[in-house]
């Protein structure tokens, strides 16, 4: 079964359980998050024995750097688009577990930081620090490897 | 001016969660700083 499939079934299972409707968002992400983190835990015991770990982009900690929308934009766009995607991905998965778990809660789902860290379960001064220091670690990550608007020829 | 902002108080400023009050006291630190950068390049 999937994380969303589980995520959504305890979501459904729990819901009584859930006292504060206005922190509904940080409480499914909580769950979701545990089932990431369980799911990660398996593949990880799974690649130990395999010896072979999944590339860049596999796997459920993937996050595609693309919205939907820019399937009717024109295909030279669309491929910009997909490919500074997989670039982003690429580096993304460089971060540590922690920092990458906060860039895309906050990049990508858009929560504040007060809601990261009721559905993360930590400080609120910790996850904007780990967002600081991610940010820090992608902006070298792509000095390393050359990458700037000018040789991805898109505009950021 | 003894103030510096850490690193949490920027990340809130940059996504504009920072606090109003919060936010007049940072923006006072980068005028200042802006100033005084103005300042040692005359």
């Amino acid at each position: 079964m999937e994380v969303s499939q589980k995520t959504f079934i305890s979501m459904h299972k729990n819901l009584v359980s859930l006292q504060e409707v206005a922190r509904f968002k940080s409480w499914l992400y909580t769950i979701a998050v545990n089932y990431c983190r369980e799911e990660s835990q398996e593949k990880e015991s799974k690649t130990l024995l395999f010896v072979t770990r999944p590339k860049p982009g596999e796997g459920e900690e993937s996050y595609r750097w693309e919205e939907s929308h820019h399937r009717h934009e024109n295909p030279e766009r669309q491929l910009r688009h997909s490919e500074l995607s997989d670039l982003l991905q690429v580096c993304l998965m460089e971060l540590s577990h922690e920092q990458r778990e906060v860039v895309i809660m906050k990049e990508y789902e858009g929560l504040k930081f007060r809601e990261i860290a009721e559905a993360l379960n930590i400080s609120e001064n910790t996850v904007k620090s780990r967002m600081y220091y991610g940010l820090d670690g992608l902006k070298k990550i792509l000095e390393q490897k050359k990458i700037t608007k000018e040789t991805i020829g898109y505009e950021l | 001016m003894n103030y510096k902002p850490d690193e949490s108080t920027l990340m809130a400023y940059l996504y504009g969660e920072l606090s109003e009050k919060d936010t007049i006291k940072l923006e006072a630190y980068f005028a200042n700083t802006l100033t005084n950068w103005q300042v040692c390049e005359d």
